[in-house]
């Protein structure tokens, strides 16, 4: 369930993330705050490994403690898997790190640019 | 074109160090970004180093005779290969080596903010160690002659990438008048790409997903897996058709001057984008491929439209070849989102 945004903890100085440039083969990132990199922290519920773009649908608590989903826009599978990616290397039930640039409009998206997995693998995505 | 100038746009304000908004697990302590500090190449966040997740031998000790496997991954890498002659391989894999005595096999992973080298040793009982082969191709595979066609020609036929790589190489200016064909993007815009159509010539060569140019005596192919695109090139000498109707990806023939492929393109609707410029259907593009070693195939697009341009411009890019990849399905409309809908704050 998507609910207005509540303010969200900083995480401290952070370089925009890796602003792969496959995301503006088929949609400028205009929409998307990219100078100011918003990290995420939350359980995947579900992945959709499609093109153009996957998703990484990430429940995450917010301040108040409810849980909202973010669906978190990552590269195409075919640009991920010549990145290292597999099909399954998100899956549900994991919890992993996001970071990228959030929907200006304040709507729980997100074009993803960096994903740290459980295990403190770091992939661009 | 358009879309690189919005990623130049949103990298410029990229180098500026900020705060984040991110939201967290209040329980959960911050943690580093994993970008912080990685450096940039021309400007461009480059994201986390190449890494080596997995290098093993099985088995890692064999008898003579015997063969053994091995398997690896890799992350965040544009360039994955061995030694030993076992050359340019995908990120992720495995191969079968029998080596006739104890071998060590280095296998690198390039990224663009870094690189990562892991060895494997297979043992084979009762030999000594030999040192890595120093054959041409076998240390660096990217190290081999530019195969040549039987008829002479340099033979382009391979999978290629330039990525964003694709850049103006001389100044672009409007004829007076044409300043209705700049584009200049609103925050709600997401450009032409977003309903799936092509990007036109040639920004087809910048996506992000790979060509793959098939070269025959009097005709050369080049098949895009973004979109499905595919351009069929009359290397025969034949004129363009006189009855052409405009298209997205426009008419081309092409002929060799020297190693050089020379390509004219026109016949194109006014539907694509070169820069931040729309064009007309008077849009032309002569395009130049020269393949200047064995991994690198030099590009340079030189663009004209009398009705929007003063005079002339180019871009151009290196296209890398990737042997080890075969270009793959891209259906745009599969999860095509309403970009719209999904913006909307709930």
């Amino acid at each position: 369930m998507v609910r207005r945004s509540a303010t969200y903890l900083s995480m401290g100085l952070v370089l925009v993330a890796a602003l792969v440039p496959a995301a503006l083969a088929h949609h400028s990132v205009s929409m998307y705050d990219m100078d100011h990199p918003t990290t995420l922290k939350g359980t995947v519920s579900r992945v959709e490994w499609t093109n153009p773009h996957g998703y990484i649908y990430l429940e995450v608590k917010d301040d108040k403690g409810q849980t909202v989903e973010w669906a978190v826009e990552i590269n195409s599978p075919n640009f991920l898997k010549h990145n290292g990616w597999t099909s399954t290397i998100v899956k549900p039930g994991d919890i992993v790190t996001v970071t990228g640039g959030a929907a200006k409009s304040g709507a729980k998206t997100m074009r993803c640019t960096t994903v740290v997995l459980g295990d403190g693998t770091v992939l661009r995505s | 074109m358009e879309v690189m100038n919005r990623w130049i746009v949103a990298a410029a304000l990229a180098l500026a160090i900020a705060p984040s908004a991110g939201a967290q697990q209040p329980s959960s302590p911050p943690e580093p970004a994993p970008e912080a500090g990685r450096p940039r190449v021309g400007g461009f966040p480059m994201g986390p180093p190449g890494k080596i997740l997995e290098l093993r031998a099985e088995p890692s000790t064999i008898g003579p005779g015997q063969s053994a496997t091995i398997y690896w991954h890799a992350v965040n890498a544009d360039d994955t290969y061995f030694d030993q002659c076992l050359g340019i391989v995908p990120t992720l894999g495995k191969l079968t080596v029998s080596p006739a005595a104890t071998s060590t096999y280095t296998f690198t992973a390039k990224g663009r903010a870094g690189n990562d080298t892991k060895t494997v040793t297979v043992t084979v009982v009762g030999t000594n160690p030999v040192p890595p082969s120093r054959e041409p191709g076998c240390a660096d595979p990217h190290n081999q002659p530019i195969p040549q066609a039987p008829d002479g020609h340099p033979d382009l036929s391979g999978v290629y990438i330039a990525g964003f790589s694709l850049r103006p190489v001389s100044n672009v200016s409007l004829k007076p008048g044409a300043e209705s064909y700049k584009v200049v993007e609103k925050e709600n815009d997401l450009g032409l790409g977003v309903t799936c159509t092509p990007p036109g010539v040639p920004a087809a060569t910048m996506q992000p997903y790979p060509l793959q140019i098939i070269q025959k005596p009097g005709l050369v192919v080049i098949l895009y897996e973004a979109y499905h695109l595919f351009r069929v090139i009359p290397t025969d000498g034949r004129p363009h058709p006189d009855d052409l109707d405009p298209t997205y990806m426009g008419n081309s023939v092409g002929h060799w001057e020297g190693d050089t492929l020379v390509v004219d393109v026109t016949g194109f609707n006014d539907k694509t984008m070169v820069g931040s410029y729309r064009h007309s259907t008077a849009y032309h593009v002569v395009e130049r491929y020269h393949r200047v070693s064995y991994d690198i195939l030099d590009y340079e697009a030189t663009i004209d439209d009398p009705n929007v341009f003063a005079a002339p411009w180019k871009q151009a890019t290196h296209m890398k070849l990737h042997p080890e990849w075969q270009i793959q399905e891209y259906v745009c409309e599969q999860n095509n989102k309403n970009y719209q809908e999904l913006f909307i704050k709930k």
